[in-house]
């Protein structure tokens, strides 16, 4: 009992720090573009650690829930002229209503599921994109939000995400709830058996997944202001935050956020300058990383401690 | 009114029929083995009672209560607990383990029946913060009952519980078992083809080819021929 308290306040104290840090960094490093994106980038790893850290399901597709979330909220902004916060919030929504319509997914396992819910992502990608779709979603040509663009506000409702999804994770990593599901991970009829509503509990998680990334898309939107189909529905938006998550170590508190700090900070500083090492660095990274430390980086801590955050 | 009541019960995987037509009882506080060859359909059945079969034809009662199409957390929440021949989740803790044996119960009860089982179980509670997946085969059998009966239980259903145990072992645990019966009241309904257990049991079934061709109290299934030759004769 104790320890578990002692757990969580630890996790609520990292927690703070980390948004602490965010909140105060841009007033003595100006590259806000980066502080946003690693903050994006952050909510995106933990947001997938929901699904994948704590019920096993990949999902390749996790992009679909942003753009989702971005376009949601552009459209509910300029066409029905909600405000942004409400805008961005029911783009969550409307990330979990999309995944309750893929929730048959979740009958899929292993590399079946990853290939439905990439496919899925894409087939919404086709829609929204569709040049007949104009007037609405204004097809392949983009959405402008200029009219309520705000950096400052915009930055500070991506530290607000970060935060609620790194709460999220604290929760499912304390609460009986999460240890529900890492049995269902490891063992679906054990959990059932032991009393477990598996269906419902594997909905939630993905249903709380996709709605972080909702939220996501929705202040990426806000911040950007300007950006295409092609720029919300970029795959590799998934596979960034899958490398992340798998570099820093699934199912932690800071495996994500080491995950993303390292490797997009490497993303930024050699990728952009010279790309073709950074190719080459990050394959050689990843390879050895799969083959020495497949349960990441946390895995090292784990070796002196028995409980990471 | 018996505690477990299935009738005519037709299940099997998929397309697949195993069980057909499966009658069977379980009473207050009795012991009941299920006795078959390999591929008899033990676990089939289990599975059926558990609701983690879909059920092509027939009933299952519990308390008098029809639960054929229930779902399997809610058949637990009744009071039905199963051991299958796995029974533990071996990446988790001995504690994460006890936790999730009674995973519906509120967390005061849970601490309470987890001190209980650490005192029946004084072996589980030096290994409380180690990985399931590291004890030795015969700990991770105690696990798998003391995670059984985290959720007191009306009916405890176990799955061939001396599956790669030493006959050491095996004593063990029917001594454990017949303790905690003793102690708790519970019903058991325990699949095995190991005969040390018959002595265990007050009455039986023989299953062969998913039908139930023996059954009666102990001495009509020793004297019975059919377990006679299946049983005590490959004995020695
Ligand atoms: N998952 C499955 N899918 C299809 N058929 C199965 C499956 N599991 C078991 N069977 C079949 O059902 C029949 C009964 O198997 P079951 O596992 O119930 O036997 P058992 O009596 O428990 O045997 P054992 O003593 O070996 O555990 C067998 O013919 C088996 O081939
Ligand atoms: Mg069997």
């Amino acid at each position: 009992m104790r320890k578990k308290n002692i757990r969580l306040i630890i996790g609520i104290i990292l927690i703070l720090v980390m948004t602490a840090l965010f909140a105060l960094l841009p007033k003595i490093y100006n590259n806000n573009f980066l502080l946003f994106n690693i903050m994006l980038y952050i909510a995106l790893a933990e947001g997938l650690n929901l699904i994948y850290g704590f019920t096993g399901y990949l999902p390749f597709g996790y992009v679909g829930f942003f753009g989702i979330g971005a376009y949601s909220a552009s459209l509910l902004i300029l066409l029905l002229h909600v405000g942004v916060v409400p805008a961005i919030l029911l783009g969550g929504v409307a990330a979990s209503i999309v995944g309750i319509i893929l929730t048959p997914l979740l009958r899929l396992s292993g590399a079946y599921f990853a290939i439905a819910n990439l496919a899925a992502s894409q087939a919404i990608y086709y829609i929204i994109s569709n040049p007949h779709l104009e007037n609405i979603t204004q097809g392949p040509y983009g959405i402008m939000l200029s009219s309520v663009y705000d950096a400052t506000a915009s930055y500070n409702a991506m530290l607000i995400v970060m935060f609620f999804a790194f709460m999220l994770v604290l929760f499912f990593r304390q609460s009986r709830f999460g240890l529900s599901l890492m049995a269902i991970r490891e063992d679906s009829i054990t959990a059932s058996v032991a009393g477990v509503n598996v269906v419902l509990a594997r909905t939630i998680a993905w249903l709380l997944s996709a709605f972080v990334a909702g939220l996501c898309g929705g202040v990426f939107a806000w911040y950007t202001s300007v950006f295409y189909p092609e720029t919300v529905f970029s795959l590799n938006i998934s596979i960034f935050a899958i490398v992340f998550v798998l570099f820093g170590g699934a199912a932690t508190l800071i495996g994500p956020l080491i995950g993303t700090v390292i490797l997009y900070g490497m993303y930024n500083f050699i990728g952009i300058s010279t790309p073709q090492y950074f190719q080459l660095i990050y394959g050689l990274l990843i390879v050895m990383l799969i083959m020495f430390l497949p349960n990441g980086v946390v895995s090292l801590f784990k070796k002196v401690k028995d409980y990471v955050p | 009114m018996s505690l477990l009541e299935v009738q005519s019960l037709e299940s099997g995987y998929k397309i697949l029929k195993v069980l057909w037509g499966i009658d069977l009882n379980v009473e207050q506080k009795e012991r009941v083995i299920l006795l078959g060859v390999n591929g008899a359909g033990k676990t089939t059945l289990l599975k059926a009672i558990m609701g983690l079969l879909k059920i092509f034809n027939g009933k299952i009662y519990f308390e008098g209560k029809d639960i054929t199409h229930l779902r399997t957390d809610k058949r637990v929440k009744l009071g039905i607990a199963y051991m299958s021949e796995i029974g533990i989740f071996p990446n988790l803790t001995v504690d994460e383990n006890l936790e999730l044996g009674a995973f519906f119960l509120d967390s005061k009860l849970t601490h309470q029946r987890k001190q209980q089982m650490y005192e029946y179980f004084q072996d589980l509670l030096s290994h409380k913060k180690a990985l399931a997946g590291s004890l030795s085969g015969g700990q991770r059998k105690m696990l798998g009952i003391a995670k059984l009966l985290m959720s007191n239980p009306k009916l405890v259903v176990l799955d061939e519980p001396s599956n790669g145990l030493s006959p050491k072992f095996v004593k063990l645990i029917i001594n454990i078992l017949d303790d905690l019966q003793n102690k708790e009241q519970f019903s058991i309904l325990i699949a095995e083809q190991n005969i040390a257990f018959l002595d265990f049991a007050q009455r039986g079934y023989v299953i062969d080819n998913g039908k139930v061709v023996v059954s009666g109290n102990l001495s009509d299934l020793k004297s019975n021929n059919i377990v006679k030759k299946a049983y005590f004769g490959i004995e020695n």
